[in-house]
């Protein structure tokens, strides 16, 4: 049994589908990422169990207990907004305390400062205090009460790229050293990777995949799994007996099984899983090509190759050390013999 | 921000241009120099001048005395009292407007409603009352012959003090919302949801968030509408023709009246004296908007 | 839900309270002779030469005000917004200065100032343009400053200049375009204010509108009613015009963003 289970919750906004059935567990002190587009029913997932909206259908369970008719504020939840959600009228250390007063429990408001770094912030209102700061004084808010269950919504899509990165790992080494529960929405898949025990991949309303970062990555249960986890090429094929064909290439693998032959296909194929190698000129029935771009990413160069007779291309990354030995207009031949690919029928 | 390339003072380097940059605006500094500054002088001036343009400090020393000083006390009276009650009430409105849809029919018609009231009011708001609780009024007249109440059986109340209050009311609500109705707007939806996650419930939040967030927007219009009351003339004079209970009647009065040798300054240390009061007003109500702005 | 209830008492009870006067000058306008309707009133606004004057009085003012006020504001805020950013706060406190000086205060040093109006223009009534657009400067400044700040008028200015465009095209032809909803907002405001303007009319003895209600009410209170409830429907009208005008700037705010 979960510590937080969610069953079949649908909802709908004046007829248009915001959740069309979703189950997800999480076990105690797991962090479970929602992952999504936008519009996919992240927020409303996580305004559910926050008793902020009622679903139409299904349930939310906290121990096992059903809690779908207990009101926001008899839930114990942990919630940290976006952004500007902080009172303006107290100071950080007045938001903090906030939540434990109302409950007449002891202050532990210096503890939870320290924990999240602001200790000598405490006085500041929160129009004196940067995004980055703001988000630590919520969330140490939302821990004050010790909830069952952390919520977050998208808390640092608010902040800029490197306050981003430090807060989220902030935000997991407080989750782990508490054993938190929490529920964690973005849209940023590597945030979403990055930080937790399992990613839920949503999409209109229901989890296209649920599971640990390198499964989810490694092993996308779908094509829009693919294509929004990561970066993806998605190369246009035909299916055959054991294989696929691109062009003139002939690739063999069990991908491909249970498709039609002939019937078109998408290889989707991540650019770090093709091996590249110049290309002596005559035909071996390799998968051909010429470089057309390159871009420097730091650690790996990607190179942007047009695969001959047609106009697709396909990006592969290569160490930077070994880009020099592909420079634009470098006639290449790529293997594929080693990617994991996902076929899909189109 | 970055500084023009060009020296503003001197005029833009392109060619065709040879004139200074300032020229622009000299039509607009010499209207409002004639019409708003030249007038404004005056007055403040004019009030500490006797007949023959000699300094003095009777026409001021004259405000604190006399009918001056009921005139005085009798309009702060009037404004604070309907400036409590518009704010208390307006705030009220403004709430229920608030909570509705922004796009929906009830906040469209109150909002066009109020702008029409609060500053158009005037004369018009005057003959509204006088065809509602007037001697002759629809509501005196049915509260005379169905339920055989007079409405006048004290006196002329609506032409003096009770009816002023009254019907200044009647445009101070709106003015309220007006004012008030973007502060509600500036509460946030996330602040009411973290109270409830944090345990608290409706009360908690307006004990310990709304109110206090709204407090300093709460006092600055108050102080708005006290200034607006205090600076009101059409109505009252509209309504009352006999007496000059408030100061901007007393004005009425030095303007349009026969002037007593060596008063013939008093209109214009009454406006002086105005001037004063809702510029301490607005002031106030300045520095309140500002704290709150901050919050937002 | 008990809120909700609470929400729609508190409507009620309001609308009641600014309705019932609305009402009573319906009913009273339209009294006729022992207990009868009648629609003299009504007819009596059309049929008063003095008021029909007044009333052509008043609309001239209301549109020669917003004009004078929008050909005095409008280059001046873009200009230094764009040239002379010192002055904008003290052109802010200029504009805003007629809200700290009540109408009644103002008139008291505009009667001298008149006299030499009179001198020079003679005495006609709609020399209370004059006066009319310092009483609305503060609505249209605030209107046309949050219309300036909508746009990015820096880069617009320079757009137009690099293509070649000389100041007074830069300001008609890319400034007023795009300010253009506040600019209608600024006019029907001063128009609403103009139209019920009373205190420096009947003080500078100029028969306006306003004026003429309030004189004609000491001997028939029916005409004055039936006018007044007239203009303040009217300006009703004009401001429930003025929140959809708000309303398409900010839908085309937001498909641009
Ligand atoms: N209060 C509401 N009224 C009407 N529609 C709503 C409401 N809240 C959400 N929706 C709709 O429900 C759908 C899901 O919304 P939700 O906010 O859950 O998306 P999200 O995944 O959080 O997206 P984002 O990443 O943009 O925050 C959207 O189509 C949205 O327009
Ligand atoms: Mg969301």
């Amino acid at each position: 049994m979960g510590h937080l289970e969610l069953r079949g919750l649908r909802k709908s906004f004046g007829g248009q589908a915001a959740l069309a059935g979703l189950d997800l567990e999480l076990a105690r002190g797991e962090l479970v990422s929602l992952l999504g587009p936008s519009g996919c029913g992240k927020t409303t997932a996580l305004r559910i169990v926050a008793g902020f909206e009622t679903a139409d259908a299904g349930s939310v369970r906290v121990d096992g207990h059903d809690i779908t008719g207990v009101p926001a504020n008899k839930r114990d939840m942990g919630m940290v907004f976006q952004a500007y959600s902080l009172f303006p009228n107290m100071t950080a250390a007045q938001n903090i305390a906030f939540g434990r007063k109302l409950r007449k429990k002891a202050d532990r408001t210096g503890e939870l400062l320290e924990l999240v770094g602001l200790g000598h912030l405490g006085k500041r209102y929160p129009h004196q205090l940067s995004g980055g700061q703001q988000q630590r004084v919520a969330l140490a808010r939302a821990l004050a009460i010790e909830p069952r269950v952390l919520l977050l919504d998208e808390p640092l899509s608010a902040l800029d790229a490197k306050v981003r990165v430090n807060l989220r790992d902030e935000i997991r080494r407080i989750q782990t050293e508490l054993g938190m529960t929490t529920l964690f929405v973005t849209h940023d898949q590597e945030e979403a990777l990055a930080v937790s025990d399992r990613v839920g991949v949503m999409s209109h309303g229901r989890l296209e995949q649920l599971d640990t970062p390198s499964v989810v990555y490694r092993q996308p249960a779908s094509a829009f799994v693919a294509q929004f986890v990561g970066v993806t090429n998605t190369v246009l094929g035909t299916a055959v007996a054991g294989g696929v064909r691109i062009g003139a290439f002939r690739l063999a693998t069990a991908a491909a099984e249970g498709i039609a032959d002939g019937a078109d296909v998408h290889v989707i194929v991540r650019p770090e899983d093709i091996g590249v190698a110049q290309h002596s000129g005559q035909d071996n029935g390799a998968l051909v090509g010429t470089v057309v771009a390159q871009s420097f990413l730091g650690p790996v160069t990607r190179l942007s190759v047009r695969l001959a007779g047609g106009d697709q291309v396909v990006r592969v990354d290569q160490p930077s050390s070994r880009a020099g030995d592909f420079p634009v207009g470098t006639a290449v031949a790529l293997d594929l013999a080693a990617a994991r690919l996902l076929v899909v029928a189109v | 921000m970055v500084a023009p390339v060009a020296n503003p003072a001197r005029g833009d380097a392109a060619p065709g241009r040879r004139w200074p940059a300032w020229l622009v605006v000299v039509p607009f500094l010499a209207y409002v120099g004639v019409f708003l500054v030249y007038p404004t002088a005056l007055v403040l001036i004019g009030a500490f001048q006797d007949a023959n343009g000699g300094f003095t400090l009777d026409n001021v020393g004259a405000l604190t005395r006399g009918v001056h000083l009921q005139a005085f006390l009798r309009s702060v009276e009037l404004s604070a009292l309907t400036a409590l009650l518009g704010a208390v009430l307006g705030a009220l409105l403004s709430w229920a407007v608030a909570a509705g849809r922004p796009d929906g029919l009830p906040r469209r018609v109150v909002v066009a409603g109020s702008g029409v009231l609060a500053q158009f009011g005037g004369v018009p708001l005057a003959f509204a009352f006088l065809a509602t609780v007037g001697f002759q009024g629809l509501v005196t007249q049915v509260l005379r012959e169905r339920f055989g109440v007079d409405l006048f059986a004290h006196g002329a109340w609506l032409f003096e003090l009770p009816g002023l209050t009254l019907v200044y009311t009647f445009f101070q609500v709106p003015l309220m919302v007006i004012v008030f109705l973007p502060a509600l707007d500036g509460l946030r939806p996330q602040w009411r949801e973290a109270v409830a996650s944090l345990g608290g419930n409706s009360w908690t939040y307006w004990r310990h968030v709304g109110g206090p967030v709204l407090l300093p927007a709460f006092l600055g219009a108050a102080l708005l509408l006290f200034a607006n009351a205090f600076s009101a003339y059409a109505t009252a004079a509209a309504l009352v023709s006999q007496g000059s209970p408030i100061v901007p009647l007393q004005i009425r009065g030095a303007l349009t009246g026969e002037v007593l040798l060596g008063q013939e300054n008093t209109g214009k240390a009454l406006g002086l004296g105005m001037v004063v009061v809702v510029a301490v007003a607005m002031g106030l109500h300045a520095l309140l908007q500002r704290r709150f702005a901050r919050w937002r | 839900m008990a809120v909700k209830v609470v929400r729609w008492l508190v409507l009620l009870a309001f609308g009641v309270f600014f309705l019932l006067p609305l009402l009573a000058m319906a009913e009273f306008s339209t009294r006729g002779a022992g207990g009868t309707r009648s629609l003299d009133s009504w007819s009596g606004i059309v049929t008063d030469p003095d008021l029909v004057d007044a009333i052509l009085v008043s609309v001239q003012l209301a549109v020669a005000g917003s004009l004078l006020v929008l050909v005095l504001l409008v280059p001046t805020m873009t200009w230094i917004r764009l040239r002379l950013p010192r002055l904008r706060r003290p052109v802010e406190f200029l504009c805003l200065l007629p809200i700290a000086i009540p109408a009644i205060v103002l008139v008291v040093g505009m009667a001298p100032l008149y006299a030499w109006v009179d001198y020079f223009l003679g005495g006609s009534p709609l020399t209370l343009t004059f006066a009319y657009a310092v009483l609305v400067l503060p609505f249209a400044y605030r209107a046309i400053d949050a219309g300036l700040s909508a746009i990015d008028l820096k880069t617009l200015a320079e757009a137009a200049r690099g293509l070649g465009a000389s100041w007074a095209a830069v300001l008609l032809r890319v400034v007023v375009p795009n300010i253009r909803t506040a600019l209608i907002g600024a006019s029907l405001l001063s128009v609403a204010l103009v139209l019920g303007e009373f205190t420096v009319a009947s003080l500078l003895n100029f028969d306006t509108l306003q004026v003429r209600v309030n004189l004609l009410g000491k001997r028939n209170a029916g005409v004055s009613i039936a006018v007044s409830l007239l203009s303040l429907l009217f300006a009703f009208a004009l401001l429930f015009l003025l929140s959809f005008v708000g309303e398409r700037r900010r839908g085309a705010a937001a498909g641009e963003g």
